[in-house]
């Protein structure tokens, strides 16, 4: 599984790649936690986790997904994720995650929902 | 090595009320709609043929128990409303006057779970032989059992059965040998403790595992539960809730899910996994629709062998 992150405004874009089971649910664990007690010290209020790249994801991954969703909340603070294969969606679905987790089809829509301010930059990152 | 259920609901029994029959002859009739059936096998074979199961039948709603044949005695885990029925059957079977010898292995002593042995005939009848096996102390069993039948609870007492009643506290990840099975019990996480228990005999390996919550928040005891599971023919398997209800708002409560009974029977190299403790809120439509996304699931995550996946019915019967 691989990671990137980068700060865009005011949110900060999680990208994960690969895949997400027991063997390597601590790997994405650890890729969140430091955004997370961003989130914790109140310097980072908005993240988005850019799921395009997964193409498979267990019970390991979605518990970690709503251990972040759940920091967030206590802190006040937000997290979607964007952009899942349609394999991924159906998990979500299954484990009726898609009830509780904001999910936006792309990224950019997760952008215009949680972050107006964001937008123009992201869009300027993109083209960069 | 057989296994029957009497009871698969969790928590409270529940029971169809006439809307819902009503909806299920409606569904049937309109599946018909055009049909003349010359006999009554035409009527049997378009039923088992063209209705799905959530209209012809149902999931049932007693409260959990179920029976394990192969051995000399009657042998049963939990003490659900189902036990009532069982012990119906008994008497129809053999006839009061008969006497036998039970063992009752016990998950825990919630109400959900001992509701049933008020209602079981063969407790009041002289000559029969009752052992109730758990993980609970053995003072802790017998004030369970003895409150339940005490006023203002019940009318009649504990002390005015019948039968002759033993309790046994067994001991954690050891093997016990009782009635010609390999016993051996795992604590689980649950209010007040819980105990799943691996069966043996013959070959065939059975999990009983209900009124477990698997956070899998913690590697050693996950590794433990996947020991106690490894390679076993099937697992009954607390999958009463959704993965997101599990985790959210009814965190703590107790119970697992039903992709996460997937994850670790897949790991375990399983073979059979069965859902079982039945949220009493789903109705049969909704238990078909689980037991649909589930193995939807199962095909998803699968990375080896396939994993035969069934929900646990009222009456269901599973050889080994």
């Amino acid at each position: 599984m691989q990671f990137t992150s980068q700060k865009i405004s005011n949110v900060t874009l999680i990208r994960i790649q690969g895949r997400i089971d027991h063997n390597t649910s601590k790997d994405f664990e650890n890729a969140l936690k430091p955004h997370l007690d961003e989130c914790i010290s109140g310097m980072n209020k908005k993240i988005i986790v850019d799921l395009n790249g997964v193409d498979f994801m267990t019970s390991a991954g979605l518990r970690a997904l709503m251990i972040a969703a759940k920091t967030c909340d206590k802190q006040k603070a937000e997290i979607a994720v964007a952009a899942l294969q349609p394999i991924i969606q159906e998990i979500f679905t299954i484990s009726r995650f898609d009830l509780v987790l904001k999910i936006f089809p792309t990224v950019k829509s997760a952008f215009e929902n949680l972050s107006v301010d964001a937008v123009g930059d992201y869009g300027n990152n993109l083209s960069s | 090595m057989q296994i029957r259920f009497w009871g698969t609901r969790g928590s409270i029994p529940v029971a169809a009320n006439g809307r819902v029959i009503r909806e299920k002859i409606k569904r049937a009739l309109l599946l018909a709609e055009g049909l003349r059936f010359g006999s009554q096998e035409q009527v049997d074979r378009f039923i088992d043929e063209s209705i799905e199961f959530p209209t012809k039948c149902g999931y049932g709603g007693d409260s959990s128990c179920i029976q394990i044949l192969g051995g000399d005695d009657y042998m049963l885990c939990d003490m659900g409303s189902g036990l009532r029925r069982f012990g119906q059957h008994v008497i129809t079977e053999h006839g009061p006057q008969n006497p036998k010898v039970y063992h009752f292995f016990m998950s825990h002593l919630h109400w959900d779970h001992i509701m049933g042995f008020p209602f079981f005939q063969p407790a009041y009848i002289p000559g029969n032989i009752i052992h109730i096996y758990g993980g609970h102390t053995v003072e802790v069993m017998k004030d369970a059992f003895r409150r339940q039948q005490s006023s203002p609870c019940f009318p009649v007492y504990w002390d005015q059965l019948g039968a002759d009643i033993h309790f046994t506290q067994l001991k954690e990840n050891q093997w016990h040998e009782i009635n010609g099975f390999r016993i051996k019990l795992r604590g689980q996480e649950h209010h007040g403790g819980s105990f799943g228990y691996r069966i043996e005999k013959s070959g065939k390996a059975l999990v009983y595992s209900t009124d477990a919550e698997h956070k899998l928040d913690n590697d050693k005891n996950t590794a433990g539960i996947l020991d106690f599971y490894r390679n076993a023919d099937l697992v009954i398997f607390d999958a009463m809730y959704s993965l997101a209800d599990m985790i959210t708002i009814k965190e703590d409560w107790g119970h697992s899910s039903n992709i996460i009974g997937v994850d670790l029977c897949l790991r375990a190299r399983v073979k059979h996994y069965c859902m079982f403790h039945h949220e009493p809120a789903y109705n049969d439509e909704d238990l078909f629709k689980i037991l649909q996304e589930t193995r939807r699931y199962e095909e998803i995550v699968r990375e080896a062998l396939p994993l035969e996946i069934s929900t646990a019915y009222d009456d269901m019967v599973i050889d080994l």
